[in-house]
């Protein structure tokens, strides 16, 4: 192998390393991640309200600024604070002409949570099927797990072998209610830690939406009929204690839906919000017996909107633009380009390259002509280092006689 | 000659490619050991629940750094030696061009330790296989993937370190070639990797080459 295209592999190796360690490094020591405040809809001054966790004193403000004592947070926000105002006896009867009580409050709140690295990863290629209606009170690890891609089979866990019978009585289910195989993927919470279980729902080849769970030991299988009104890009089941949908359902055009449970059916809700993108935003909900607190997370930003719980109708909406951090800036000034591997929004591994269009590090050029020193090639230097920056100076200090047709022997 | 240089490649490294042998098959009987025990104690239910709940690696941790302590181990036995009294001089004079020599060394050292991961993996395997299906073994495969990959780039790393003849130039190969090593250590769920992996060959094949050029520095009698 010639020493000269070798010497070129190092250089890009060493290049590569840099443009990845280096601005690692300097994100390590400079990235302070942006703290968003905590926001929440009062039902009582109806409208959003900045909750700040550290104030001992007044805690609680809105968004003109006017700041509220402990004592007056907790009244104002009674859906979030019930648990604090019953204790000191202060909860009221009803709030907004809805009868409240303690089950009530506790049986409709809920946190619900999605982060693009659960779309963006690895699906998981086994699930548990939980019995949904069990003999006694909490859920069961079952002695068995299932898949679910060309066909279903259920293996047993302690023969680690497909249990035929069982395999077979699910399988001629979804095909009698038209499921075709295989699936594209099936989405549901496999943690027994939940008040109750509502299965599997797993997208068939032609795209439609089927319920899958088990009851009495017997397959139950059901097409939702989401796919008549919605092209279905994701599904996130989430049991909450009242039981009035079974998930999150997010459409391909950036809808997001709950799938609710009616009368045995499985009509579709559309949450007033701006389109949400999947495999970028971050979307945290908290929802409460009358309003749903909605936070939309991006690099651009975040949006708060709280809906109306009964029909999911906005009724406020707040903005809190980005900041860029140190970081953010010093990328800017240093590396017109750098590496990185992993990623907060994919599981996945894998250089990606980002530009940052910054060439503030022009006056590094005026290295060239030192280190490329007598033996000319000094464009092919400043080149180099234009498009690398820092890393690519770093990597020639150590490598001088690349580009060369000498090399040094020291 | 290739067989000549073969044999005295054996006749160098024996000791550590029987150590590295050993190592890993003492860690794949400690893993039978481990697996048996997980499965009588826990039981097969509370085992699989946890690798789908979360995402749990089904075999001791140590597998994550022996592949690399066994590439770095075969690259020094390989090629310490011949930069002792710079015996690596004879050995590019044999009767054969240059890069073909130190081709066949460097391919001696990566097929020997190709085929131990291959039988650990495999024999890994065949353990796992009798307990999870094969999702679990995927995951297995999967994930430890790049941790084999960092032992055969361990080696070549190593293999550039040993013959390079200036010491600040070892120190900063070193250097580089912890940076590249890292690239195989990061936290991912199982199949995470998987992207990476034509990377990883590039990073190997880019390591294969990196000793041609020390070797060029050595021969050029760089201090």
């Amino acid at each position: 192998m010639k020493k000269r295209i070798t010497r070129v592999i190092l250089l890009l190796l060493a290049t590569a390393l840099a443009a990845w360690a280096l601005p690692a490094l300097v994100k390590k020591a400079t990235r302070s991640p942006e703290r968003y405040p905590f926001i929440y809809y009062s039902s009582l001054l109806k409208e959003l309200c900045v909750i700040d966790y550290s104030d001992d004193d007044t805690p609680l403000s809105d968004l003109s600024g006017k700041k509220y004592t402990t004592a007056q947070f907790d009244s104002l926000l009674p859906l979030l604070n019930f648990r604090q105002l019953m204790a000191d006896g202060r909860l009221p009867d009803s709030i907004d002409g809805h009868a409240v009580t303690p089950p009530v409050l506790r049986a409709a709140s809920f946190v619900f949570r999605h982060y693009p690295a659960t779309v963006r990863g690895p699906r998981p290629a086994l699930h548990v099927l939980f019995e949904s209606m069990p003999r006694r009170v909490g859920l069961e690890m079952p002695g068995d797990v299932f898949r679910l891609d060309d066909k279903i089979e259920f293996i047993d866990c302690e023969t680690n072998r497909v249990n035929g019978e069982k395999s077979a009585r699910f399988q001629q289910t979804l095909e009698k209610r038209g499921y075709r195989f295989p699936a594209r993927w099936n989405a549901g919470n496999p943690n027994p830690r939940k008040a109750y279980d509502e299965g599997y729902f797993s997208l068939d080849a032609d795209g439609r939406l089927f319920h899958l769970k088990m009851v009495n030991g017997k397959p139950y299988a059901r097409d939702t009929r989401a796919s008549e009104t919605v092209d279905v890009a994701a599904f996130s089941v989430l049991e909450v204690a009242n039981k009035r949908f079974y998930g999150f359902l997010f459409g391909k055009q950036g809808e997001v839906y709950i799938l609710e449970e009616r009368d045995g059916g499985y009509p579709l809700a559309r949450l007033d919000i701006e389109p949400f993108d999947l495999y970028r935003d971050q979307l945290t909900i908290m929802g409460n017996l009358l309003y749903w607190n909605v936070a939309v997370t991006n690099p651009s930003g975040r949006a708060y909107y709280a809906l109306r719980s009964e029909d999911l109708a906005q009724v406020a909406e707040h903005r809190v633009a980005h900041r860029p951090d140190t970081w953010e800036r010093a990328a800017g000034w240093f590396f017109p380009v750098y590496l990185t591997l992993d990623d907060p929004d994919s599981a996945y591994i894998y250089p990606r390259l980002h530009v940052t269009g910054a060439w503030f590090h022009a006056p590094l050029l005026l290295l060239a002509p030192l280190l490329a020193g007598r033996r000319g090639r000094r464009v092919l230097y400043a080149i180099y280092i234009l498009i690398t920056g820092f890393a690519g100076l770093l990597a020639l200090l150590a490598l001088p006689d690349t580009f060369t047709k000498k090399s040094r022997k020291r | 000659m290739i067989q000549a240089i073969l044999y005295k490649e054996w006749i160098k490294t024996r000791r550590a490619v029987l150590l590295a042998a050993a190592l890993l098959a003492g860690y794949v009987a400690y893993a039978a050991i481990h697996t048996g025990q997980l499965f009588r104690v826990d039981g097969a239910v509370a085992t699989w629940a946890n690798m789908i709940l979360k995402d749990a690696f089904p075999l001791p941790a140590a597998l994550r750094w022996l592949p690399l302590l066994t590439g770095v181990l075969a690259g020094i036995a390989q090629f310490v030696p011949e930069m002792t009294n710079k015996r690596l001089k004879l050995t590019l004079h044999l009767p054969m061009p240059e890069r073909r020599v130190l081709s066949v060394m460097l391919l001696y050292g990566a097929g020997t330790l190709v085929a131990l991961y291959a039988a650990t993996i495999l024999a890994a395997w065949g353990i796992l296989a009798r307990y999870y299906p094969a999702e679990f073994l995927a995951g297995f495969l999967w994930r430890a993937l790049p941790w084999f990959v960092a032992g055969v780039v361990g080696y070549l790393f190593a293999a550039w370190t040993c013959v390079e003849p200036a010491w600040t130039r070892r120190a900063s190969n070193a250097l580089v070639a912890t940076g590249a090593l890292a690239a195989c250590y990061l936290d991912a769920p199982a199949g995470g990797y998987l992207p990476m992996l034509p990377y990883l060959a590039l990073l190997t094949g880019a390591g294969f080459c990196l000793p041609f050029y020390s070797a060029a520095r050595f021969k050029e009698g760089a201090q």
